[in-house]
């Protein structure tokens, strides 16, 4: 039997997520850098996307700084704008 | 005084000589020093792999310029750089606005000699680290040319009917293309 997801009414129950909270404003130390390509890789997909505020668990204010230094850094050509489909 | 800061990044084609790159670099900064920029940092960041390719160039050489300025001198410096050969693509961002060149500058001195300190540090234990491989890799030839030594005389028996095959398995291996 699969397992019953749905609540009395019939409707689909979301699972509840879990908070997740700003590495930045976790850890005070940590600085947004355009030049930093290695520590921005972790907020792309595979495809080079930006990932979503709602799954990395950035602030507002973060995912703004983050999303420019990612723009910021396509420019110069360290990060791709996209990549090639596999 | 009051200017703004700003931090110009251009990529130098990967094919230049080392010092004919240093030479481009002063050529670019002359344009800055004529139209009257405070220069605050050079640093040649080196050749990376870029991550598309510009001008069918799949590397460049980073150089990164931080200077206090009119935004003016901007225009016209990028200007410059649009028309200049050797750079593949440039970015200039603004770092702040309003600063007050004197303090500026002298931090910068400060900062600077920092930098010094720690890349002098850091060149130190590079020399150390070669110094002791280069030890290392004598020692270790050393003790291959002994083990060789007594090897060969080993198979100087058994050498004539092995020599055969040993050219065949020299071709490379053919990569497989990325995905």
């Amino acid at each position: 039997m699969r397992p019953n997801n749905k609540d009395k009414k019939g409707r689909k129950r979301r699972p509840i997520p879990r908070r997740k909270v700003c590495r930045f404003c976790a850890d005070k130390s940590l600085k947004v850098d355009f030049r930093d390509a290695g520590s921005l890789k972790f907020f792309i997909t595979e495809r080079g996307k930006i990932i979503p505020r709602r799954i990395s668990g950035n602030c507002a204010h973060h995912q703004r700084q983050v999303s420019m230094a990612i723009k910021r850094a396509r420019q110069i050509a360290l990060l791709p704008y996209s990549t090639s489909t596999i | 005084m009051l200017l703004r800061e700003y931090e110009t990044i251009y990529i130098l084609r990967p094919d230049l000589a080392e010092e004919e790159e240093a030479k481009v670099g002063e050529k670019i900064s002359a344009v800055l020093d004529r139209e009257g920029a405070k220069i605050l940092k050079h640093s040649v960041w080196g050749k990376k792999k870029l991550a598309y390719e510009i001008n069918k160039q799949p590397k460049g050489v980073y150089v990164s310029l931080k200077y206090l300025s009119e935004p003016v001198t901007v225009k016209e410096f990028e200007r410059n750089l649009k028309i200049f050969d050797p750079v593949l693509k440039y970015q200039t961002i603004k770092i702040s606005d309003r600063v007050d060149v004197e303090k500026r500058l002298a931090e910068q001195e400060v900062e600077n000699r920092a930098e010094e300190v720690i890349e002098a540090k850091r060149r130190e234990e590079r020399a150390a680290r070669v110094a002791a491989e280069e030890a290392a890799a004598a020692a270790r030839a050393e003790e291959q040319e002994k083990a060789a030594a007594a090897k060969s005389e080993e198979n100087k028996a058994a050498e004539d009917d092995s020599i055969s095959d040993s050219a065949g398995n020299l071709a490379g291996v053919p990569q497989g293309e990325e995905e």
